[in-house]
């Protein structure tokens, strides 16, 4: 029996040989691709063990923190800490802190946007008379916005060493002493965040000792007795910050003596023209110097960012030449007792792109209900605090960092930018909606002293005994954060989490990309990936198994007339099962021998192996079952009316469709599903690092799917075009040329691959929408499919030798 | 007139070093509206001399004329038109498509060729004119008998209105009854003006030609003188 068989395995050649090659693929290209996809999920889950926990476990808020936006998109904004309303108090910190599941307890508490103290700028003392006119602007990165009214001082003439003629308008005669042209440099504000020390440094690995610093200047002590002695609020300055400040300044040589001046102010040839401030004539004598003709103007702006932080700046001198240089005279304001504090902003449009609204269109431009707070130093000696910076602090700017988001973090980096690529900066004045790093730090004392007894916005929990964020760390975590809820705290799970690209329409500016921070990235990644694991081996099993009955079936179909002949001669039904079930079981274990070489020759890994065996018995069931399965079915006489050949051939054809349309679902399912998670995990720093990580496995199960439909499909067609060559003879025996033979075939052949494949595609599409996979994706998908079985299919045909 | 000059045919067996030759120096004349038969054992190269003759099977050497053209000097494409318009093939095993009915086998040749109502009517009087029943032309030829299965094959090889009639052992499927009432289509067609070409190894069959030939050793002789 074994001979016959074989003899007839080698009588069918060509079809012996398909078969072989398409169960050899299978038999190699399933077990490679289920490998490849459990790598795939392995990659994707060591990649988020080791990088996917990020600086801290949980963010513990009071209740009913969460805002709008985190409620609808699952993501804040980087650097977001709330609206410095505090709500925890340094006790319930404490007791937090001692729980011996909590490794760090990290408090924040947002103070609002502070100031230190500002320096002067020196105008260069000229060889003319000239007008000095000044206007100091802040930049958005976008556009400028002057900050204060322009502002002129006329320079006269030096009349001796530190006797500089220049007149001002100016309301207070404590600038009449002034020995040289300074003007103050406008206060910039900035975040201020109360932390403490010891558990941030624990947190962040970052150097806050200088918080301990003594440092009074001897102004300070001036100041300090002047008003009372009050608390001194000890800041640490962000070291990596510039300020976008610069001053647009006019000069303008006046043809104009100091004396006729002089005398205009009713002032003596000894007295400084400064004094005439108090002068009944002063506004006439402005009003006469402004009408005076200009003999030579120039305009030129400097930039003076490089030379100020956010909480101390550099006294600065400017050369004739109106270079910047710093300065060893000069004039200091202290007014650092004044701050504001800022609404959240009101995302609006939360469904397709944030809005964000312009709540007051000043210069520059509010997004935040800012109110002013604190007392004025000018206006009072009872003033709160003096801020006073002793020292700096850097953030660690370890680029692995970046993989993990730290939302409510206070030391994020990245830009936010215009649609354009034009990096987009928080101005000196408080309001900018662009969430920007805290720029200095102080004590969760001073954030008592502020804000009160419950200062703290949030505390940034790392959970003690995780080395790697696996689902066991995942499980403490998540016990951590159930005995924090039960106490009241609004808990969210951070770990895991990662930067993502979020677009706003920002009023005024236009269309801003801004870094958020996703919620939960790693999680969502490792189910994402797990979900296309599953369909990958899901499709992978299915697709062979129907491969298996379909192509089987179809060799049973084949035999029907052989089947017939024997019976007729008189073998009995179980000789002639008998015999079929050995031709295919012969093919089937060459098959599977040929392909553990294969896998052996791919380094593959025992589970492969396994896989592979699996098949293999699945096979020889199938091919028992089927071949051995009583025929149905009756003989038509009467012709069909359409689809002649493919309704008579339908036991042949009806099999290679199902082929066809099992390839296009595998395709396309593949193609759309690997796609459409390559670009969702994409938008996430985490994600795309994870997508790096796996790019090449993730192609070569494409190659995979890609290899396995095509092998699948051309041995069907050859299978069928074989069994019907007979056919094919006659036409040309007939008279009919080649090109109407393939005319013919094509037309005939069209007509049901297309029907699979567009079967196939729509009912992939449809699986797809149902997965929620991306129009985008599923039309890419589900086009390649099209178009690569279509290729196939039309190369099979035209490549036909008839 | 058709002339087969000094045709030789030889086919090499990929398992045999030697060549097996089939057809050697064959000549042969066939006047237009006659009937030749040629008779042979199997294997003697009966069935390879009809396909050189067809335009099939290029032989080794000799030429074949249809009048004045030489039928291997044309190229596939013509060859192809030559052999539709001015042949009619019929097969011992009828070579119906199965899937098609009895009448649009018959239309198969022209198919791309005319439009199908002006095929179709043609195809029915064909059809009728070889005493086909009506009811089955919609049949499939599975559900005919060897004789109309035969009949319906002789109805598509005249729908080119062909000059030529190659017959491959016409009859060898079937019954006396069949066989005589073909024998009679075929003398139809010869007194049509139709040349017919037969191939048998019914004796019976080959004696209603006007010349009968046989072909052994790769020779033909005519009735039984070498020719």
């Amino acid at each position: 029996m074994i001979r016959i068989a074989w003899n007839r395995i080698l009588h069918r050649k060509i079809a012996s040989i398909t078969i072989l090659i398409a169960l050899i693929c299978l038999y190699v290209f399933i077990p490679f691709g289920l490998q490849q996809s459990k790598e795939t999920k392995s990659t994707v889950t060591e990649t988020i063990e080791e990088f996917g926990r990020g600086s801290y476990d949980m963010l513990v808020r009071p209740p009913s923190s969460r805002t709008e936006v985190e409620q609808t998109l699952g993501v804040v904004e980087e650097n977001y800490i709330g609206d410095s309303k505090g709500g925890i108090s340094i006790e319930e910190w404490n007791e937090i802190k001692s729980n011996p599941t909590i490794e760090v307890a990290a408090p924040v508490a947002s103070l609002g946007y502070f100031r230190g103290k500002q320096f002067s700028i020196e105008l260069p003392i000229l060889d003319n008379p000239t007008r000095f006119t000044y206007q100091f602007y802040t930049s958005d990165g976008q556009k400028k916005y002057p900050i204060k009214e322009q502002k002129s001082i006329m320079f006269f003439e030096q009349s001796r060493p530190g006797m500089v003629q220049y007149l001002t308008r100016v309301e207070s005669e404590a600038q009449y002493s002034s020995p040289a042209m300074l003007i103050i440099i406008p206060a910039s504000y900035y975040l201020l965040v109360a932390i403490d020390q010891e558990s941030e440094q624990k947190l962040t690995g970052i150097d806050f000792s200088d918080l301990n610093k003594k440092q009074e200047s001897a102004m300070l002590k001036t100041m300090l007795d002047n008003y009372g002695d009050p608390p001194v609020v000890k800041v640490l300055q962000r070291s990596d910050l510039t300020i976008p400040l610069s001053i647009k300044l006019r000069t303008e040589t006046l043809d104009v003596e100091l004396e006729e001046y002089l005398n205009k102010l009713d002032l003596k040839q000894d007295d400084w023209i400064m004094q005439g401030n108090s002068s009944v004539n002063i506004e006439s004598v402005l009003k006469d110097l402004r009408s005076e003709p200009i003999v030579e103007s120039n305009t030129t702006r400097v930039d003076l960012s490089k030379f100020q932080k956010p909480f101390n700046g550099t006294a600065l001198k400017l050369t004739k030449d109106l270079k910047p240089t710093t300065a060893k005279r000069y004039s200091a304001e202290f007014n650092t007792s004044v701050y504001y504090t800022a609404s959240r902003i009101e995302y609006k449009n939360l469904d397709t792109i944030p809005q964000v609204n312009l709540v007051e269109n000043g210069d520059p431009p509010s997004y935040k209900k800012v109110e002013k707070k604190g007392e004025s130093m000018l206006d009072s000696f009872d003033i709160p605090f003096f801020i006073e910076q002793v020292g700096t602090f850097s953030p660690l700017t370890d680029p692995q960092n970046k993989l993990a988001g730290s939302p409510l973090g206070i030391y994020g980096g990245m830009q936010a930018k215009t649609v354009d690529g034009e990096v987009l900066t928080p101005t000196t004045i408080p309001g900018s909606f662009i969430p920007a790093p805290a720029s200095g730090v102080t004590t969760l004392e001073a954030a008592e002293l502020i804000k009160g007894d419950k200062p703290i916005d949030a505390i940034r929990v790392k959970v003690a005994g995780i080395k790697k964020y696996d689902e066991a760390a995942q499980q403490k975590i998540s016990k951590v954060a159930t005995n924090l809820l039960k106490k009241g705290y609004e808990v969210d799970v951070v770990a895991g989490s990662s930067f993502k690209e979020l677009t706003l329409d920002v009023e005024g500016i236009g269309k801003v990309v801004e870094p958020w921070t996703t919620l939960g990235v790693a999680q969502e990644l490792t189910s994402t990936w797990n979900y296309v694991t599953l369909l990958t081996t899901g499709l992978f099993i299915l697709f062979s198994v129907l491969w298996l009955i379909v192509r089987f079936n179809y060799e049973k179909n084949i035999l029907h007339n052989e089947n017939t002949l024997l019976y007729t001669i008189g073998w009995k039904k179980s000789t002639i099962h008998f015999r079929n079930c050995v031709e295919q079981y012969l093919l089937i274990t060459v098959s599977f021998l040929v392909s553990l070489f294969l896998l052996y020759g791919l380094e593959a890994t025992k589970p492969m192996y396994w896989i592979t065996a699996c098949l293999w018995g699945l096979s020889l069931l199938i091919v028992t079952y089927l071949l051995t399965r009583k025929a149905k079915g009756k003989n038509r006489s009467e012709a069909y009316k359409r689809f002649a050949s493919i309704l008579y051939y339908k036991r042949l054809i009806f099999p290679a469709m199902m082929i066809l349309l099992l390839s296009s679902l595998l395709i396309g399912i593949q193609v759309s599903t690997l796609g459409h998670s390559f670009q969702k995990a994409s938008v996430t720093f985490l994600g795309e690092f994870t997508n790096n990580q796996t790019l090449w496995l993730q192609l070569s199960i494409l190659v995979v799917t890609f290899v396995l439909g095509v092998i699948s499909v051309t041995e069907s067609l050859n299978a069928l075009f074989l069994e019907r060559k007979s056919e094919f003879t006659m036409y040309r025996t007939i008279g009919w040329t080649r090109g109407a033979v393939i005319k013919h075939l094509i037309k005939e052949v069209s007509t049901w691959t297309l029907s699979a494949i567009i079967a196939g595609v729509v009912l992939g599409a449809t699986i797809l929408h149902f997965l929620n996979v991306s129009f985008g994706w599923i039309g890419i998908g589900m086009g390649t499919t099209f178009i690569l079985l279509t290729i196939t299919i039309y190369i099979i045909v035209l490549t036909r030798k008839l | 007139m058709i002339s087969v000059k000094n045709v030789s045919k030889s086919f090499q067996h990929l398992s045999l070093s030697q060549k097996t030759v089939i057809l050697q120096n064959v000549d042969l004349s066939i006047p237009k509206g006659s009937w030749i038969s040629i008779v042979g054992p199997s294997g003697s190269g009966k069935s390879t001399l009809l396909n050189i003759i067809s335009g099939l099977l290029k032989p080794d050497t000799g030429e074949i004329y249809y009048n004045d053209v030489d039928l291997y000097q044309l190229h596939n494409k013509a060859k192809s038109d030559f052999r539709r318009k001015t042949i009619g093939f019929v097969f011992q095993d009828f070579k119906l498509l199965p899937y098609y009915s009895v009448v649009d086998n018959v239309m198969l040749p022209l198919l791309y060729d005319r439009k199908k109502k002006e095929l179709y009517d043609k195809a029915v009087t064909l059809l009728q004119s070889i005493g086909i029943k009506k009811e089955l032309f919609s049949r499939l030829p599975e559900g005919l008998s060897g004789g109309e299965k035969q009949r319906v094959a002789i109805a598509r090889s005249l729908i080119a209105d062909p000059d030529v009639m190659v017959c491959d052992e016409p009859t060898g499927n079937l019954d006396r009854e069949n066989r005589d009432r073909i024998i009679d289509l075929l003398g139809q067609l010869r007194e049509d003006g139709k040349t017919i070409i037969l191939v048998t190894h019914d004796l019976d069959v080959a004696d209603h030609g006007d010349k009968l030939y046989f072909l052994k050793d790769g020779s033909l002789t005519l009735g039984g003188v070498s020719v």
